[in-house]
């Protein structure tokens, strides 16, 4: 395994375990976090996106799995893991207009550099 | 023999414990977000919510100070800081620093009573930890299952320094013994033959 993918990976786990009893003690200091744990876990796994720089392409397809799961999970009357679902696939798609938005930005630059 | 036995220990200890702590991670992590996404589905999920905080805080503490001890006997190239910080991304420092931040306000919030210098505190805890975990990630990537190889190594010198220390309590006229009688006797001759030197002029 080469060096740079083990740095990152040792960076995610230390990231999710500090970010995940955080989250358990329900009681941390100074910020008072509300929501709920659905969203927390995806926000959790936003710094880790934003470290291994994954292509659009496999992002696109995280709201259509999760919106596929929610079918499934609704055909099987398993209503709260269906709720879940929905929550991700709204969140998966907000990022997806964001990172559109910062890609457009980048194209301009690119852009401009060439003028 | 005393020094060697103690680092034979240390390090076959150390085997155990880091991919003990690793595999530890990747199921906390695993039952954790099973348990938020899929409530109810795993049973074992379910005891992690009746851990209490001060429970997190001493497994954290415990984890921390097992793994300093560690780094500081373990760590040969006893790197620089700023050394070590610049080979990291900027990327990776801030992710870093948010992981130190939410390790400090659990141990401050448990160890420390609530005062207006409680923010002060939380800023040099995250510091401390975010030296820490540079230090632990350059361990963790440096880390391999070559010791393995070293402990068994060290397994056979020790053998060998045994059975040498026997041979030497029974046997007075070694080869090093018979070396080190035959060099202090020329040497004598030596310093007699400039003594008498002196004397004679």
């Amino acid at each position: 395994m080469k060096k740079l993918i083990k740095i990152k990976l040792a960076i995610t786990l230390i990231f999710l375990v500090s970010a995940l009893i955080f989250q358990k003690t329900r009681h941390p200091s100074i910020i008072n976090l509300d929501i709920t744990p659905v969203t927390y876990v995806f926000l959790m796994f936003l710094p880790i996106l934003w470290l291994f720089v994954i292509p659009r392409k496999t992002i696109n397809t995280f709201p259509l799995l999760f919106l596929v799961l929610t079918i499934f999970f609704s055909l099987f009357n398993l209503q709260i893991y269906a709720e879940n679902m929905v929550l991700l696939t709204y969140l998966s798609l907000v990022l997806i207009v964001i990172k559109s938005i910062i890609n457009l930005k980048k194209v301009k630059k690119s852009n401009r550099e060439y003028d | 023999m005393i020094k060697k036995s103690i680092f034979f220990l240390f390090e076959t200890s150390l085997l155990i414990i880091v991919p003990l702590t690793i595999i530890l991670s990747i199921a906390f992590i695993f039952l954790t977000i099973s348990n938020d996404i899929f409530p109810g589905l795993l049973k074992y999920a379910d005891n992690i919510n009746s851990l209490t905080q001060k429970n997190f805080c001493s497994l954290v503490l415990y984890f921390l100070i097992l793994y300093t001890v560690i780094i500081y006997f373990h760590l040969k190239d006893k790197l620089n800081i700023f050394i070590l910080f610049h080979k990291f991304k900027n990327k990776e420092k801030v992710i870093l620093v948010f992981a130190s931040y939410f390790l400090s306000a659990l141990i401050i919030e448990n160890i420390f009573k609530k005062t207006h210098y409680s923010i002060l505190l939380l800023v040099l805890m995250t510091l401390i930890l975010f030296i820490f975990f540079i230090y632990f990630v350059h361990f963790i990537t440096n880390y391999n299952l070559k010791y393995f190889r070293t402990i068994y190594s060290n397994l056979i010198n020790l053998r060998i320094n045994f059975k040498k220390k026997k041979r030497r309590q029974n046997i007075i006229f070694t080869k090093d013994n018979c070396v080190f009688i035959f060099h202090r006797y020329s040497n004598d001759i030596v310093n007699s033959r400039i003594c008498a030197n002196i004397n004679g002029n």
